[in-house]
């Protein structure tokens, strides 16, 4: 038996660095170690700061999802402030986080997920040439027209928020701007040109109605062989691939899920509040685990900092959270390893269970009972769990299967937009109170949780989707639901381990990673390299 | 970090070889938002600190083999095309003409203001504020009640749009003056976010550059005074 550790680093891009160790047993992963390697103190800063200043802060969190953390920033203080948000400011902020998550979707798919899986590593599969043709970094064919196609979709961001990122154009009330005709019309240009050739000309061969004309694994199945367009379609390039090389065996992870769900119904949340949330969500919340699903309640979220460089132990729930940073090294003693706190949610019944965020977590909810006629209710991607289970490649369709999905709500959105309507109403500014707002960014649940007191921030605490998902051992020593992924993993080549980039890229996450293997036996290092797209 | 090394080691062991120093966006620049107090993370520009005092992390004497000091490309984000254009004037060996202004910024692109090209300008003319937000859109200049930063801030964001399509005081969003080393301004502290500073609840703290209050204020009145109908309507309408 041959055991070893690998340091795995640059494996995520954006928002920071993680550090992910696995220990590899008999060429198979048999446990991980992920660790938030920066430390840039956002929630210390905004305490006793300004209330809006989260809507200036949250979105420079991050580079990729700003608009995301602008959306759930600004519920946060809708809530907290109870304002009322006519329906059109709802629009025109649902258009604009669901605009960013469309750049997201190719972008994420070719730059992020690509690389690694045309790994030379891979060249002596079938599928082998005509994949690096098309997904190889840079100068791929699709590689170059997906990516470069893929800033569309913002420049729609950016006729209603000015930019993109990093606009901060969504305020408790509604939003800055007032559209005119031409910049509805302009916006429905892009997104229909846009459409027109990636989404449908490239991505899936067919029109998205077709698309989603697909219920089960084995529609998808049959809509590949249906016609040459399909057939050769990127989206049926990838399945058939993902199949060759296996990604569907591994990266399975829990199978248990949280989404905090998005898109707030225009009508039916123009007085913002925490416990009207849930109802009025286009994309429904939900936990599911152990093969139940819960509804979500953002009472039961704690974050544990048992492990992580912050002062103490155990858990908190976000409006009573703390943020005291101790010297990592002091940490260390303590058995602390990482800048991330362990977000957790307490199932009824079961506890303090890690749930995967993100495109699974959301397509598992969509598959919810009980949907309202205007909540989204498919059950396409439930069934590919449940025929082919969880795993790399399950993730990606659950992630790319919304690209159809919100092209049509922006669509309607744009649609229903009411120019000569309100946009924004000033609300009231009391001194004090509590707000909850949420989203879901591209990679997951996204969440602000805000106090007000004075006048000011008492306490404001952000939980990022990379921290449901690499959040370290808790209290409990429950491993993180991306630790749980790569466990199971095979690796072929321990020198270069491309298979844990294939997990780690399906879940996108907000950080930088790096990777060094070392020997688990004598400590020595093995090789270290980046992963690729890193 | 950065691959099991603490950014600072690379820094230290690359800025020395470096031929070209180039800091981009506001947190290479000047520290960025991480530097507000209480600055939790010790975060410092590579030659400048937050608020614009010379120095940071690599010192005020710092220059890199070609003999040139860092060449900040500010902002929170930096744009693009500022990034781009830069790079591509560097490698295509136009160094001399990238003259730099005191904070180092590319002249080129930081001696305009946002307030270039802003499409509102005239409504600033006639000191014309929007009623309120979500109307910006239709009329009116942030200045007076929004804390548009346009007039003192020096970024070409009106010169060249984002995404190609819009900027923020376009949009009805108030410059925060994010290419600026005192971004933001105020430290975020009560009463700063989008709302105007004012002196004696009326004359704005922050005057546009190079005016003194007292023939801002005159200037202000004779506008407000002569400041057509049109001034008081909609101008971006549906
Ligand atoms: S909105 Fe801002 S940038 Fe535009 S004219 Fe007014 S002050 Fe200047
Ligand atoms: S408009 Fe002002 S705040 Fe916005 S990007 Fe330009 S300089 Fe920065």
């Amino acid at each position: 038996m041959t055991t070893m550790e690998l340091n795995v680093s640059p494996l995520g891009q954006v928002e920071g660095d993680l550090d992910v160790k696995v220990a590899i047993t008999d060429g198979v992963v048999t446990d991980a170690w992920t660790e938030a390697a920066m430390f840039r103190g956002f929630e210390i800063i905004l305490k006793g700061k300004d209330p809006q200043a989260g809507l200036i802060m949250t979105p420079r969190i991050c580079g990729i999802c700003g608009g995301s953390h602008l959306y759930k920033a600004c519920y946060a203080l809708d809530t907290a402030w109870a304002t009322y948000v006519p329906p059109n400011a709802t629009r025109v902020r649902n258009i604009a986080q669901a605009c960013e998550t469309l750049q997201s979707i190719p972008r994420w798919f070719y730059a992020i997920m690509c690389p690694d899986m045309v790994a030379a590593q891979y060249s002596s599969f079938p599928l082998y040439e005509e994949v690096a043709k098309r997904f190889a970094p840079y100068v791929g064919t699709s590689y170059q027209t997906g990516v470069t196609l893929s800033q569309h979709p913002v420049e729609i961001y950016a006729i209603f928020g000015g930019q993109w990122p990093h606009s901060s154009f969504m305020i408790p009330g509604g939003v800055m701007s007032a559209p005119t005709l031409s910049d509805v019309t302009r916006s429905i240009s892009i997104l229909e040109n846009w459409a027109r050739q990636w989404l449908e000309g490239q991505w899936l061969g067919c029109s998205v109605d077709r698309w989603l004309e697909n219920k089960t694994w084995s529609d998808v199945q049959a809509w590949m062989e249906e016609n040459e367009s399909q057939a050769n379609s990127d989206l049926a390039l990838f399945i058939k691939w993902a199949l060759q090389i296996g990604l569907d065996k591994y990266g399975q992870g829990y199978g248990n899920y949280l989404a905090t769900g998005t898109f707030l119904n225009p009508d039916l949340y123009t007085n913002p509040t925490v416990d009207g949330r849930n109802a009025a969500l286009q994309a429904r919340s939900g936990i599911y685990a152990n093969g139940q699903y819960f509804d979500f309640d953002q009472m039961r979220v704690t974050e544990d900092v048992t492990h992580s460089f912050y002062q103490g132990t155990g858990s908190r729930h976000p409006w009573e959270g703390v943020t005291e940073p101790i010297d990592p090294a002091e940490g260390a003693k303590q058995g602390k390893y990482t800048w991330a706190k362990a977000p957790r949610y307490d199932v009824p019944d079961l506890g303090y269970v890690p749930l995967e965020v993100g495109p699974l977590a959301r397509q598992m909810m969509a598959a919810k009972p009980d949907a309202a006629d205007f909540q989204d209710a498919d059950p396409f991607i439930r069934n590919i769990i449940d025929e082919l289970g969880p795993s790399v490649l399950t993730r990606v369709l659950a992630r790319v299967h919304e690209a159809p999905k919100y092209y049509k709500n922006v669509q309607n959105w744009l649609k229903e937009l009411d120019l000569h309507g309100e946009f924004y109403v000033k609300p009231g500014e009391p001194d004090s109170g509590k707000g909850f707002g949420s989203t879901e960014a591209a990679r997951g649940a996204l969440s602000d949780w805000i106090v007000l007191e004075g006048g000011k921030i008492a306490n404001y605490q952000v939980i990022t989707p990379t921290a449901w998902n690499i959040g370290p051992r808790d209290g409990n020593s429950n491993v993180g639901p991306m630790e749980q992924s790569f466990v199971g993993t095979p690796i072929e080549n321990p020198d270069f381990p491309v298979e844990l980039g294939n997990v780690a890229h399906s879940f996108d996450s907000c950080l930088v990673c790096t990777v060094h293997a070392y020997d688990g036996k004598t400590g020595k290092e093995l090789a270290k390299f980046r992963m690729g797209g890193g | 970090m950065f691959a099991g090394r603490p950014m600072k080691d690379w820094i230290d062991e690359i800025a020395p070889k470096a031929g070209i120093v180039v800091a981009i966006g506001d947190c290479a620049t000047y520290g960025g938002l991480p530097a507000v107090p209480p600055n939790p993370s010790d975060s410092r520009g590579l030659q400048f600190d937050r608020g614009g005092v010379k120095g940071g992390y690599l010192g005020p004497d710092f220059v890199s083999k070609a003999g040139l000091p860092v060449i900040n490309i500010p902002g929170c984000p930096a744009h693009p095309d500022w990034i781009s254009q830069i790079i591509v004037a560097l490698a295509a060996g136009r160094a001399a003409d990238l003259a730099l202004d005191d904070f180092q910024r590319p002249k080129t692109f930081f001696t305009s203001f946002t307030q270039t090209g802003c499409t509102r300008v005239q409504f600033y003319t006639y000191k014309q504020d929007p009623p309120k937000f979500g109307e910006g859109m239709r009329t009116g200049c942030l200045f007076y009640e929004f804390g548009c930063r346009g007039p003192m801030t020096h970024s070409p964001c009106n010169r060249i749009l984002w995404n190609r399509q819009s900027s923020k005081t376009r949009a009805g969003h108030p410059c925060t003056g994010c290419t600026e080393p005192g971004f933001p301004f105020g430290d975020l502290e009560k009463g700063t976010v989008f709302k105007t500073q004012k002196v004696a609840g009326v004359i704005p703290k922050d005057e546009p550059e190079g005016m003194d209050s007292g023939s801002y204020m005159a200037l202000a009145g004779l506008s407000r005074a002569v400041a057509p109908k049109w001034s008081k309507e909609d101008m971006f309408v549906v």
